[in-house]
């Protein structure tokens, strides 16, 4: 026993530096990034901000109907990574893409690819419920309307209430749909938010950060409604709760410092994550 | 040793300093509310007592009886002939019989000087309206001379001697007469918002100024916020980072601090000189005025679309909006209320403004009313500088109610603004 | 990942509950094999006071499980542990049900030292039997090394070992046999070795399981019911 005692204490005080800065410079992706049936492909995706580059060869699919969350410490690159999949990082001046995206492989960043377009098919929701400061009807009838989605009102009205069912919230605002949208309580508007997106009937959504400024009772509502979105949508997620990746996502991506670190199935990265950069970060070892 | 330092000990020493530098300086901010309230009402209260005369106006009341063929008219004489005629005659002879002992001439002659010269005009106007007065005898009010009205009005004091005095004794013994009989009284004075400018106080009113404002802010507001919200939102949303729009941006910044005379000179110079445009009109004050404004507004209004908060801009390109439907569903709505705050400053910099007017010749003296945005016309604060440079007594109350009319339109439009403001700023 | 560090958390109080968690599984072990070795060593000279005192002692082992099982599932609890620190609370939750077990082996061996010693029976066997307790007291001792050090190589080798313990295990219990055919009177005695000798073979398996946990917290992968030569050429 005492052998034993004091193999374990040696062994623990022995113990090397913990060597934060690894040099992950030429580190190869861990796990595979690539999928049967890929609804978007990235292939060396460098994102640049003016000389600062922020994403290093980024290669990375995402299934068709899967929920895949990009986890990592922030200002990993996680956010501009999503950005870069509806070309929101267009309104950036400084930001530059390289390499290449597809979308159920057309090139998103060609010059035959319109933004607008674009973003009518892959969907956002932001990190802060940001409803238009409109009522409750025309904040998710206002994507259609632009878009020219539907022929009359009546149809207008069946999407808007179809949004509002699929995002869980037609029961909580049917009796308010001409209320203020921003009087709702902060998981409704982000609800509200998720209705909009899918009233524009998307292919993809990312969400950014959805549940980070919600209390734990609509975070769980917000997961609920990821899981239910799944059967027709594929969802891509950036999370800062790992919980809520592990809970969501079918697949999860490791991002440090602008490169993916590792990527594989959920139910593996927690567990048993192979990069020692995955394990520090999902064991909470990073400061 | 040194003492131990107890924390709670040490806070409290330090509160007490704390607070009374606290008391001091909220107390220092008292203050200077209190001197700037002060002087504030100071101005006012001047502004208003020396304005409340004008307000008022003398009238004198005269039997005149109306010689049809005297006047050498009937009653189915023309409009012209009404004109031609000289009313003049009856109001004499009507004074005349009211002070029969002034016989001479010289004494006549300031006899008549008890009505004002417009006081024909009103004798003519009444006839013109009901032609059946036409040889009969009226008895109504004639507006007083200022003279007559300063005495009425206390301003001029009845005890001095008469070398000191403007009004003699003889006049003054007639004011007096009338005065104790009832003859003359004061009624509020309506001419002075229905009238133009007049060379005579009594006869001077502030409707061409109020109409010449509001036609030239008219234009100022219609030229200045549309290109100036234009531009804000180019420049704020639209323009590309480079060389030229730093310049462009830094020409705005300069443009509002250009000295305003020189926006006058150039509206003499290229819009009257060059483009031959009517001088002294509002349409070119306009124009010079919303050169000036213009900087304003456009940082004001670019602030307030910077203010805009970006998450509005993301949710509606993420729905795949445009830029253009971004812009104007979503950013310029809730950018509204900063930019009408801007328009306000600039349009309240516009009606205060004269050094510009002068130049474009907007300080012309100008009796007519101004019927559109081409006829020649004053404005306010360009009508305060005409009558207090004036020599005549009279125009020393009319110059205060100007400002005070003045500071009522501007208070009117901060009002029509803040509820604009209101309305848009209903958060959804 | 072969250098797990658990002290390397944000939260120092992380470190210092993972820390506890594992000292206390130390020292679990480390009293569980003093146990046996009393056991055994009462058997070898049949000594009913060491038998005693083990017996007294089965309780002390007992709390240290339900205290160790209590302080795994506040980890839990609190925070959501995931990879090498979830590997690590599996790992201890797991070893300290199979330690609880062999201390319970233990006190077998000691109650079956007394009936022996009321029998008044005496025998080579005996000291067959203390081989055996040997072999599988360095089994147990190395496992609780392996799983000291978290070092897989050995933890591998030790759960290879078991097969040889086994048929030292079987061999003896032919032995045994054979001796209740020679001699029936024997019987009775001779059943209680071999229930000993069963029990000396339980913790052998249950010091298996431990390696076989030690490995999962290494190397992140479940060897249970697999063949070992496989999971030696694919892990190591």
């Amino acid at each position: 026993m005492n052998m034993i005692a004091d193999t374990m204490t040696a062994n623990m005080d022995n113990k090397p530096e913990p060597q934060v800065n690894l040099d992950i410079e030429y580190t190869e992706t861990v796990g595979a990034y690539t999928c049967d049936d890929a609804k978007i492909s990235t292939r060396d995706v460098n994102v640049f901000y003016d000389t600062n580059q922020a994403i290093h060869d980024v290669s990375l699919d995402v299934g068709r109907n899967e929920v895949i969350a990009l986890i990592g410490p922030s200002g990993c690159g996680k956010s501009t990574f999503l950005r870069c999949l509806n070309r929101m990082n267009d309104t950036i001046d400084i930001c530059r893409v390289q390499g290449k995206i597809l979308l159920d492989g057309e090139n998103i960043y060609s010059k035959k690819q319109d933004p607008v377009l674009l973003r009518a098919r892959v969907g956002m929701v932001f990190q802060k419920p940001n409803p238009f400061p409109k009522s409750i009807y025309d904040n998710v009838a206002y994507g259609p309307r632009i878009h020219g989605l539907t022929k009359n009102k009546a149809e207008l009205d069946d999407l808007v209430e179809d949004a509002l069912v699929k995002a869980g919230l037609f029961d909580e605002v049917k009796d308010r749909l001409h209320g203020p949208g921003t009087g709702l309580s902060g998981g409704q508007q982000q609800r509200l938010c998720i209705a909009r997106t899918i009233a524009v009937q998307p292919e993809v959504i990312l969400m950014d950060e959805p549940a980070s400024a919600l209390d734990p009772i609509a975070t769980a509502k917000i997961e609920e409604l990821i899981n239910e979105l799944r059967k027709n949508y594929t969802i891509v997620i950036v999370t800062h709760s790992m919980q809520q990746a592990a809970r969501v996502s079918q697949r999860t991506a490791y991002f440090h410092m602008g490169r993916l670190i590792e990527v594989g199935d959920t139910n593996k990265i927690f567990t048993n994550p192979k990069h020692e950069l995955t394990e520090k970060y999902i064991t909470g070892r990073f400061g | 040793m040194n003492k131990p330092i107890n924390n709670t000990d040490q806070v409290k020493l330090s509160l007490k300093k704390r607070y009374f530098k606290e008391k001091v300086f909220k107390s220092a901010g008292l203050l200077a509310i209190g001197i700037a309230f002060m002087f504030l009402l100071v101005l006012l209260t001047d502004i208003i007592t020396k304005a409340m005369p004008a307000f008022s106006q003398t009238q004198v009341n005269l039997t005149v009886s109306i010689d049809a063929d005297e006047l050498g008219l009937k009653d189915d004489s023309s409009r012209e002939d009404f004109m031609a005629a000289d009313f003049r005659q009856p109001i004499r002879q009507a004074l005349r019989d009211r002070f029969p002992e002034a016989t001479k001439r010289k004494v006549k002659k300031e006899l008549y000087t008890l009505v004002s010269i417009g006081a024909e005009y009103q004798l003519r106007d009444a006839v013109l309206e009901n032609p059946a007065l036409l040889g009969q005898s009226v008895t109504m009010d004639f507006i007083a001379d200022d003279d007559v009205d300063a005495v009425i009005k206390g301003a001029i004091d009845r005890t001095l001697p008469e070398s000191d005095r403007r009004v003699k004794d003889q006049k003054l013994g007639w004011i007096l007469e009338m005065e104790a009989s009832g003859e003359v009284h004061k009624t509020f004075n309506w001419l002075f918002f229905s009238a133009g400018d007049s060379r005579e106080p009594e006869l001077a009113g502030i409707k061409g100024a109020i109409l010449g404002s509001l036609y030239t802010l008219l234009v100022t507001l219609a030229l200045s916020f549309p290109v100036a919200v234009a531009a804000a939102i180019y420049l704020e949303e639209f323009a590309p980072k480079n060389r030229f729009i730093d310049f462009i941006e830094i020409n705005i910044n300069n443009l509002a601090a250009v000295p305003s005379i020189v926006f006058g000179l150039l509206g003499l110079a290229v819009f009257i000189n060059f483009f031959s445009m009517p001088r002294s009109a509002p349409l070119v004050g306009g124009i010079v005025l919303s050169l000036m404004t213009l900087p304003t507004i456009i940082i004001a209004s670019r602030s307030a679309i910077k203010a805009v908060p970006p998450s509005l801009r993301e949710a509606a390109l993420g729905l795949g909006a445009s830029k253009m439907q971004t812009v104007f569903h979503h950013v310029l709505p809730a950018a509204l209320p900063g930019i009408l705050t801007g328009t306000i400053i600039g349009m309240a910099q516009a009606l205060g403004e004269t050094a510009p007017l002068l130049m474009i010749g907007m300080v012309a003296f100008i009796v007519d009313i101004p019927q559109s945005i081409g006829d020649p016309s004053t404005v306010l604060p360009i009508q305060v500088f005409l009558w207090a440079d004036a020599p005549e007594r009279g125009f020393l109350e009319k110059t205060s109610a100007a400002i005070l009319v003045l500071l009522v339109f501007l208070i009117a439009m901060n009002a029509v603004a803040i509820r604009l403001r209101k309305k848009f700023e209903k958060k959804w | 990942m072969d250098n797990l560090e658990f002290d390397q958390h944000t939260s120092k109080e992380y470190n210092n509950e993972l820390e506890d968690v594992r000292n206390h599984l130390l020292k679990m072990g480390g009293m569980v094999e003093n146990q046996l070795r009393k056991a055994m060593l009462s058997l070898k000279d049949r000594s009913v006071e060491l038998a005693n005192d083990v017996l007294a002692k089965g309780d002390i082992i007992d709390d240290m499980e339900i205290k160790l099982d209590g302080e795994c599932t506040r980890i839990i609890a609190k925070r959501q542990p995931a990879a090498s620190d979830l590997r690590l609370i599996i790992a201890v939750m797991k070893s300290i049900t199979d330690l609880e077990r062999i201390g319970d082996q233990a006190e077998k061996i000691a109650h079956i030292l007394k009936d022996l010693m009321s029998l008044d029976y005496q025998s080579p066997f005996y000291v067959e039997l203390d081989h055996l307790g040997q072999k599988v007291l360095g089994v147990l001792s190395a496992s609780l090394n392996a799983l000291a050090r978290l070092d897989a190589d050995q933890a591998v080798e030790l759960v290879e070992k078991d097969q040889l313990i086994n048929a030292h295990f079987l061999e003896l219990n032919d032995h045994l046999i054979e001796q209740m055919v020679r001699a029936p009177i024997e019987v009775k005695a001779l059943l209680h070795l071999s229930h000993c000798a069963k029990s000396l073979e339980r913790i052998g398996d249950h010091a298996k399981n431990i390696c076989e946990y030690t490995i999962y917290l290494v190397k992140g992968k479940d060897i249970r019911h697999k063949d070992i030569q496989a999971v030696k050429e694919k892990l190591f």
